[in-house]
């Protein structure tokens, strides 16, 4: 019977229940759907570069040859480790698009990931694995045939495969933060495919054991002079580009929801605290009749508790269901996954829970 | 007829600052089941303060409270709660019904307090508010509120119904109703009926009368023959 009464009190007191109510599901709502976006971007990220085996570092040099593959074995701490020669050219466009080679050894350390066409055949010296987002651009097909122009060289392959690779989630030239597909692009082929007599690797890609700081450090130790540089995985410009990019929705996440949950509280704080004031005759009606203190509590607890109850839940499940398709589209004009999809966490749980606690001490405090 | 109600030397102090004010001053008397018992008194003398103590809305200071052989004033706080919830109907008044439920409802409200099979709808017969039933308090007469508040009151089955001015709000005529009501319920179902006023009148229905003056009793009267409320000439 006292749910009756409440129900009706809600009702009395509509505009300000339903502003409770709005602002404790937009505050789950953000914090879950746009939480569900950024926890997804980090869940398909990750699965991309495991799928693909990403390098944890890349060494620069241009003396990469079997003994400097020996040092660096000899490091102890390296894992893996496969050499790239890597060069800009221009593919034969009338808008001279930008396209970087990867004449790659293995393919088994930042390996292409296939999308349509057929796996990279080390042995093939015709073949050309190229980037989707540019071939896309480009309207070209597996089986055309494309011409790249890079040093003294022009090369004409074909078209064996398309698709993306890890280090290319982000890539965008220099004159442009939002990348022009058509302008710019990468491709990997075979060292077997490189023109010249023997093939100057300059990258070598590795997987180490332990922190990129000591890796380093023995690289510094022992190989001072024979590198010109080492960047590890979190300095790459497209790894560091798009986990910037996560880092802002995840602020975005945390920042909204808090100022809507604290508005929400605010309002359920003066909501209680003018409606028990103003039914203190009823109160103590109640406790004539019989009522313990603690149901009579419970009963003006329960106000708040329903509501952002209900808020949490339809945030929880409306959240992570429409925000990340709002972002996501956005999203894929500018970074290359092979895979959008939202993703679940406790954490929305556990935030939607701390609310419903803090409407519980916030009734309490106002009774 | 057993004592079910005994005061024994009860005193009850109210201190606010310097100032202490003995509202019972050593208070004695006895109710039996199922008496319909009228108290009487000038404004001030300690008729709320009584009732209260009953039904145990306030704690003496000292002396004793005995209710079916328990002890009230040793009753801890839920100990008080669980007595007023099965004991104990309050009618005040003003009709205290919760606004916002319908006089059903209201009545029904009983069902999250006591183990007692409550019929709402036959209870509200018994008050002549079975038509009355789904509306709320604000669309109800004085009277008829008055009535609801019996009705919940009664809902509960509680050993005594303990009845501050209940028709201190109402035109005489009503006012006669609900006091014919509460004798009724006296006499029919054997509640024990403690009814506060400022009617001298009503004495002439009452099974006993007690009078009350600055915090002292001043007299306890038994009518051995007390009349029908419907036959006392207001
Ligand atoms: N909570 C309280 N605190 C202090 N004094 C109180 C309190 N309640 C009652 N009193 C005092 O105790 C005395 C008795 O009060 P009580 O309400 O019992 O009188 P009453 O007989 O019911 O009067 P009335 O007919 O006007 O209702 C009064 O002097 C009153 O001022
Ligand atoms: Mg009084």
């Amino acid at each position: 019977m006292l749910k009756k009464k409440m129900i009706r009190d809600i009702r009395r007191h509509k505009t300000q229940f339903l502003s409770i109510f709005l602002m404790a599901f937009l505050g789950v709502f953000v914090f879950a759907g746009v939480g569900g976006e950024s926890v997804g971007l980090e869940v398909n990220v990750d699965k991309f570069y495991d799928d693909t085996n990403l390098a944890d570092g890349w060494i620069y040099s241009n003396y990469i040859n079997d003994l400097f593959l020996e040092q660096v074995n000899c490091l102890g701490a390296t894992n893996q480790m496969e050499r790239q020669l890597v060069v800009d050219s221009i593919a034969d466009f009338s808008n001279d698009p930008e396209i970087t080679l990867h004449f790659v050894e293995n393919n088994t350390i930042s390996k292409f990931y296939l999308i349509d066409g057929e796996p990279v055949d080390i042995n093939d010296k015709n073949g050309v694995w190229l980037d989707k987002s540019f071939a896309d651009a480009k309207g070209l097909k597996v089986g055309d045939n494309i011409t790249f122009k890079f040093e003294d060289y022009k090369i004409e392959k074909e078209i064996k495969g398309i698709g993306y690779s890890p280090e290319y989630v982000y890539h965008a030239s220099q004159s442009s933060v939002i990348p022009d597909f058509s302008k710019l692009g990468f491709a990997y082929m075979s060292y077997k495919a490189f023109p010249g007599d023997t093939v100057p690797y300059n990258v070598l890609n590795v997987k180490f054991d332990g922190t990129a700081e000591n890796y380093n450090d023995l690289l510094d130790y022992h190989m001072d002079g024979y590198y010109n540089s080492f960047v590890e995985r979190s300095e790459h410009t497209s790894v560091s580009q798009f986990s910037e990019e996560i880092d802002q929705h995840q602020m975005m996440a945390g920042i909204f929801p808090v100022v809507f949950i604290l508005i929400a509280m605010l309002i359920l704080l003066t909501t209680m605290t003018r409606i028990i004031a103003h039914q203190r005759t009823q109160i103590g009606i109640l406790k004539a009749c019989g009522f313990k203190d603690k149901s009579i509590m419970l009963h003006y607890i329960s106000y708040g508790f329903w509501l952002v109850l209900i808020g949490s839940i339809l945030g929880l499940i409306i959240g992570p269901m429409t925000l990340p398709k709002l972002f996501y589209p956005s999203m894929s004009s500018t970074y290359i996954l092979p895979s959008w999809n939202p993703a679940w966490s406790m954490n929305f749980v556990y935030v939607a829970l701390a609310m419903i606690l803090m409407s519980l001490l916030v009734s309490y405090f106002a009774f | 007829m057993s004592t079910i109600i005994e005061f024994k030397n009860v005193d009850k102090i109210y201190k606010s600052g310097d100032h202490i004010l003995k509202a019972m001053d050593n208070v004695n008397f006895t109710i039996d089941e199922g008496e319909f018992v009228v108290i009487l008194g000038p404004s001030g003398a300690g008729k709320s303060t009584l009732l209260n103590l009953l039904g145990g809305l306030d704690m003496l200071t000292s002396g004793e409270i005995i209710v079916n052989d328990n002890h009230i004033e040793e009753f801890s706080d839920n100990q008080l709660t669980d007595y007023r919830a099965k004991n104990v109907g309050f009618i005040f008044q003003f009709y205290n019904l919760i606004p916002n439920l319908t006089a059903l409802e209201n009545v029904e409200l009983m069902k999250d307090i006591v183990d007692v099979d409550i019929n709402g709808l036959e209870v509200l017969e018994s008050v002549g508010l079975k038509d009355h039933a789904d509306q709320f308090p604000a669309q109800l007469s004085g009277g008829e509120q008055q009535r609801v508040s019996i009705a919940r009151a009664v809902a509960k089955q509680p050993t005594m119904l303990l009845c501050d001015e209940p028709t201190g709000a109402l035109d005489s005529k009503t006012g006669v109703l609900i006091l014919n009501l509460l004798q009724d319920m006296s006499n029919n179902q054997g509640t024990t009926v403690v009814i506060v006023t400022h009617n001298a009148i009503l004495a002439h229905a009452a099974d006993k009368v007690i009078r009350i003056k600055n915090g002292q009793i001043e007299c306890i009267v038994i009518n051995e023959n007390p009349k029908k409320v419907a036959d006392l000439e207001w």
